[in-house]
């Protein structure tokens, strides 16, 4: 995407426990041409430390697996919206599960996104897209992010 | 008989542009490497104007011009969808080229390369954001919510917040209502 030039990289950070799928992620966010620069978790525990490091990057855009060890994705993202030094970030659900009620809870517990995991390449590519753009939108205009839900 | 000269670049250019400038009685101030802070809102007219005079001198704009010019499309977006009461039954495209002065080709453009997406999109998701204020803040059932907004009719209104959310408008309020709820538990 061409933004002005001026903006950094959009910082995305991606916590999943299967490393092909973090891979295929990482393919599929690299080959659209938005800035972005992403970092990668290996399951809940993981991330959470990485968050609250002192100095930590926190990233613009969180997608998390629901589905991890040691500490699932619920339980994180309850503990992030808990945290008020978290409370900027735009958090994406990345699941395979399509249950009414995993996408209930999730936006309740302050999740943005609910993405049903494609497995299609190309899907993945249109659907992180979209959530970048959309995103995009609620950081760089007045909008009230209480209301930014989403379902791709 | 020759004479040789010295000058200095720097003091040409901003006298140029201090002489253009106050022809318009245009409130500036300069800044760091050729940056000039234009105080005074700018038309389109003047802003043509300028960049002719100074391209004499061989002076361009390169600025936040475009940046500028997209802000003033949102803003005009912005202030139609979020009109008190009935939207007035207007096209977009229509009121955006009168209010700015630019053909609806030229500002699609800007927009577009500037924010990647269309200003059809942006106006659908503006749109979109007022509903949900609407949904939430108000009584308002949803088919008062497409009459005020000018939708042709519920479905429509329903087909456009889902293609922007991939929620339907009862779904949304449903979830912040129980999102509201649990806030106010832990509270």
């Amino acid at each position: 995407m061409k933004y002005d030039t001026t903006h950094n990289p959009l910082l995305v950070l991606l916590a999943d426990d299967d490393e092909d799928d973090r891979n295929f992620f990482k393919e599929a966010i690299d080959a659209l041409s938005f800035k972005t620069t992403v970092e990668t978790v290996n399951d809940g525990q993981e991330l959470m430390d990485y968050l609250n490091q002192p100095n930590a990057s926190l990233p613009n855009l969180l997608f998390l697996d629901l589905n991890m060890p040691r500490k699932n994705g619920l339980e994180c993202l309850q503990e992030i919206r808990r945290n008020k030094n978290l409370k900027n970030i735009s958090i994406a659900i990345y699941s395979t599960s399509e249950a009414e009620k995993d996408i209930n809870e999730s936006f309740i517990h302050g999740a943005n996104v609910y993405i049903k995991k494609p497995h299609d390449f190309n899907k993945l590519k249109q659907a992180i897209s979209e959530v970048l753009n959309v995103n995009w939108q609620y950081h760089t205009n007045p909008l009230n992010r209480e209301n930014f839900l989403m379902v791709v | 008989m020759k004479v040789f000269v010295t000058y200095s670049i720097h003091t040409l250019w901003k006298q140029v542009l201090r002489e253009q400038l106050a022809k318009h009685s245009i409130d500036f101030t300069f800044g760091e490497l050729g940056e000039v802070d234009i105080k005074t809102p700018l038309t389109a007219e003047i802003t043509k104007e300028l960049a002719s005079a100074l391209a004499i001198y061989g002076i361009e704009f390169v600025s936040e011009d475009q940046n500028l010019l997209v802000r003033r499309i949102k803003d005009v977006i912005r202030d139609y969808v979020y009109t008190e009461g009935d939207l007035p039954p207007v096209n977009v495209s229509k009121l955006l080229s009168e209010k700015l002065n630019y053909s609806y080709g030229h500002l699609t453009a800007v927009f577009s390369e500037a924010t990647s997406i269309s200003i059809a999109h942006f106006t659908m998701m503006q749109k979109v954001e007022r509903i949900k204020e609407l949904i939430i803040e108000t009584e308002l059932s949803l088919t008062e919510i497409s009459y005020r907004l000018n939708y042709s009719s519920l479905a429509h209104l329903s087909s456009q917040f889902k293609l922007i959310t991939g929620l339907s408008p009862k779904r949304f309020k449903e979830i912040i209502e129980k999102k509201r709820l649990s806030q106010s538990l832990i509270e």
